[in-house]
């Protein structure tokens, strides 16, 4: 009875997703091409998937861009602030490695892995919209939908640091 | 009561008498309201500051610096090839003219013409690059006032014109199309048949917006007299761009300094009431004229070569393009052979974005305070540049200053090699 | 990976594009000219380096470059990859495909290279090893060898092979340099603008 709940818990989780998309920096080309998602071609809510900048009442985090010098504590606090099942997409180059701008000279500091947690990554410099539909469709409604059976042991730990 | 009072004094800075209005008295008080860096209108990190009395906005500041990438440092040593890309990443919307506005200063140091060809297709594509800019800009604003159905309008003819860039180039932003003495790829009729064939339904689509947003009540309501730019502020803030051609001033246009936009016959638009409803309308105008400009390209298009080789001689040039935002000047110094020694680079955003401190105040309402702000076609991504400080007194240069600063190191450093 | 419905509603009889994407070609498809992440063919590739020298992508405190050099040829880091399509240009075998773009660019984009390949007439006996092991045929012998500085890709192999210590040289422009003597400019008239 409680894993029919609990499975039935983690369904309704994966079907109704809200998401934070931050730009830390970037050139905001990937941030275009993620708003081109919602658009009717590429039309990312028909997966339940609703974009809503608050990161209070979101479940997944999409981060763009290189980690600035300025961004790098804020975006821990952001991170803190997204409520537990939680995801983090890195979309573009700039967000999985610091891309182009993580060379001899850049003020960046490194990719979003080194800072927060990432679930996903989605390469390219912009990725395609298409790229990032599946990246975000394949990859997110999985982790909740586990999450209920998860919960009391690694991603509880993971939550503590 | 008690609480309230004691809210408004712990908040810092009381720059603003007000009137209590049960009491009477006149008490210090500044509410504090910060947008951003992370906000739902904001796609990019900035920090807007806002004063409210109630709702009334009474002082606007405007927080950069959360982007800076050190662009400029990266491309220093980097031959031209490489640091055409970095010029790109530093706005992903007016990727191309960014693009082009380096290529362009490059040639210029280099002997002997870019072919005709070339310059005629970076001028196509910077067209388009012009549409689909000022289509997301104004779908921004749109929903900054909460109009949802013209934001889905506007994104959804973009992803047409986007479908243009796409077929000609191979990539829908961030193109790389441009490389000195041309473009990288030539175009064949197909695919400029193709791409004026879709034109043709982004034209009606854009006439239609535009009928929509001259007569649509609610559109009106909110736009209407809101954030208005005059003269004074162009000339104060230097205003650039479709913002200062709202406000009545058509000659801040750089294309008509261009070298193919004479050929074409390029007049620029201008609106005389300089509020966000002629901003939006200015932008739309942009746009129609841009179809136009295309069609009389594929016309004109000269035969040959699209791309020559050139030798480039190195030295100071400082070169200017309109990018759908405004003016933007790179002032660069190259070696022999094109590497990058020093480039500057001056957005358009950063005095469209200072504007909004002047404008701001006086915003009925803080929700009208963020449409100006979505109104100015804000670009984050440009803004963040260099600031010179002097180290051994500890104060910063500003802009006017450091950039003679520049200039008498690029005097010095060329005549060296 | 995505299913074919993007895009469209789903009915009971499959797919129905209710809202027109108003786009002529289905949006799985990619465009011709599309420049996808490079596919290197290891086989052809002559270990020239020219590709890793072309990147625009260089190496960073935590992170490698783009394009990597290994033993049997360039090795392709995906997350730091921005699909610019210089490495497929440089290319002299046209061992990389990015697209259609390399067939398309009818001329070699010849990077602006940070050192030069000299040869010492005096030393040089004219042997002609060099021009054996150069992968692009950048040198010429004729009674002693000379390089063509726009093909040669700075492989350095010439060096190895060339039997007299100090025939071929490596001779770096100095970016180094270049960047000191800057610094002391701006320090020079960060001065005289406090002065004047």
């Amino acid at each position: 009875m409680r894993s029919l709940l609990k499975r039935l818990k983690g369904f309704v989780r994966s079907r109704s997703i809200h998401v934070t998309v931050v730009n830390t920096g970037g050139c905001n080309g990937c941030d275009i091409e993620i708003l081109a998602c919602y658009t009717y071609r590429y039309d990312l809510e028909q997966y339940g998937i609703y974009y809503h900048n608050n990161p209070r009442k979101s479940d997944v985090l999409i981060v763009t861009g290189p980690v600035t010098y300025q961004w790098r504590e804020k975006l821990e606090r952001l991170y803190r602030k997204v409520p537990e099942p939680k995801a983090v997409v890195a979309v573009g180059a700039c967000a999985c490695s610091g891309g182009i701008f993580n060379q001899e000279g850049g003020r960046v500091c490194g990719p979003v892995r080194e800072i927060i947690p990432v679930d996903a990554e989605v390469p390219g410099c912009p990725p395609r919209p298409e790229e990032i539909v599946s990246a975000i469709v394949e990859v997110v409604p999985r982790l909740f939908r586990a999450w209920e059976f998860r919960r009391g042991s690694e991603h509880g730990a993971e939550a503590g640091g | 009561m008690e609480r309230r009072r004691e809210g408004r004094d712990a908040s810092p800075r009381g720059n603003v008498r007000v009137v209590d209005v049960e009491t009477g008295e006149e008490v210090p008080i500044s509410h504090k309201v910060p947008v951003g860096p992370n906000h739902p209108i904001l796609k990019e990190p900035l920090r807007i500051k806002l004063a409210v009395r109630g709702e009334e906005v009474v002082d606007c500041k405007v927080e950069m610096g959360y982007c800076h990438r050190g662009i400029e440092r990266i491309m220093e040593g980097m031959p031209w090839q490489k640091a055409a890309f970095l010029a790109e990443r530093v706005c992903g919307i007016c990727s191309h003219a960014h693009n082009m506005c380096f290529i362009g200063g490059v040639e210029r140091t280099a002997e002997g013409e870019p072919a005709p060809r070339g310059l005629f297709l970076r001028v196509l594509v910077q067209e388009l690059d012009r549409i689909q800019s000022h289509l997301i800009a104004n779908a921004a604003y749109f929903y900054s006032i909460e109009h949802e159905t013209m934001f889905v309008w506007n994104m959804n003819t973009r992803e047409r014109v986007l479908d243009c860039i796409e077929e000609i180039t191979g990539n829908r932003i961030l193109t790389g199309w441009n490389v000195v003495g041309g473009v990288r790829v030539d175009v064949t009729e197909d695919q400029l048949e193709r791409v004026l064939e879709t034109l043709e339904k982004v034209e009606e689509d854009v006439k239609a917006y535009r009928r929509i947003a001259q007569t649509d009540p609610l559109i009106k309501l909110r736009s209407r007299g809101v954030g208005v730019i005059t003269k004074e502020h162009v000339r104060r803030y230097r205003v650039v761009g479709p913002q200062a051609r709202a406000s009545g001033v058509p000659e801040s246009d750089m294309r008509l300094q261009e070298p193919v936009y004479p050929e074409l016959g390029f007049k620029p638009v201008s609106r005389k009431r300089g509020d966000n409803l002629a901003r939006i309308l200015v932008r739309y105008d942009e746009c129609l004229q841009s179809i136009d400009l295309i069609e009389r390209i594929v016309d004109e298009l000269p035969e040959g070569e699209h791309r020559r080789e050139l030798e480039i001689r190195g030295g100071h040039v400082d070169h200017r393009v309109e990018a759908p935002r405004g003016e933007l000047v790179y002032d660069m110094e190259l070696t022999q052979g094109g590497v990058v020694r020093r480039v500057t680079i001056r957005t358009p955003s950063v005095p469209n974005i200072r504007v909004l401190e002047a404008i701001a105040p006086g915003a009925p309402t803080i929700a009208d305070a963020v449409a100006v702000y979505a109104s100015l076609d804000p670009c984050v991504a440009c803004n963040e540049r260099f600031v010179i400080v002097d180290r051994d007194r500890g104060e910063i240069l500003y802009e006017g200053r450091a950039r003679e600063v520049m200039r008498e190191c690029s005097r010095t450093t060329s005549g060296r090699s | 990976m995505l299913p074919d419905y993007l895009g469209q509603i789903l009915t009971r009889k499959g797919g129905k594009r209710l809202l027109d994407a108003h786009s002529p070609r289905r949006i799985l498809d990619r465009p011709p000219r599309f420049r996808d992440f490079p596919r290197i063919d290891l086989d052809r590739c002559v270990v020239c380096g020219a590709c890793a020298d072309a990147c625009p992508v260089g190496e960073a405190e935590n992170q490698p470059p783009a394009l990597e050099m290994g033993d049997r040829g360039p090795v392709l880091h995906r997350e730091r990859c921005i699909r610019c399509g210089l490495c497929a240009e440089v290319c002299p075998v046209g061992a990389i495909e990015v697209g259609t773009l390399a067939e398309e660019v009818k001329e070699r984009v010849v990077p602006s290279k940070p050192a030069r390949v000299v040869v010492d007439r005096d030393l040089c006996v004219g042997c002609g090893r060099c021009q054996e092991v150069c992968p692009s045929d950048a040198i010429e012998v004729d009674e002693t060898a000379s390089v063509d500085p726009e093909r040669c890709v700075l492989c350095e192999r010439c060096i190895q092979a060339c039997p007299v210590a100090g025939a071929i040289k490596l001779i770096p422009l100095d970016v180094e340099e270049l960047a000191r003597r800057w610094t002391e400019h701006l320090k020079e008239a960060l001065r005289r603008a406090r002065e004047g």
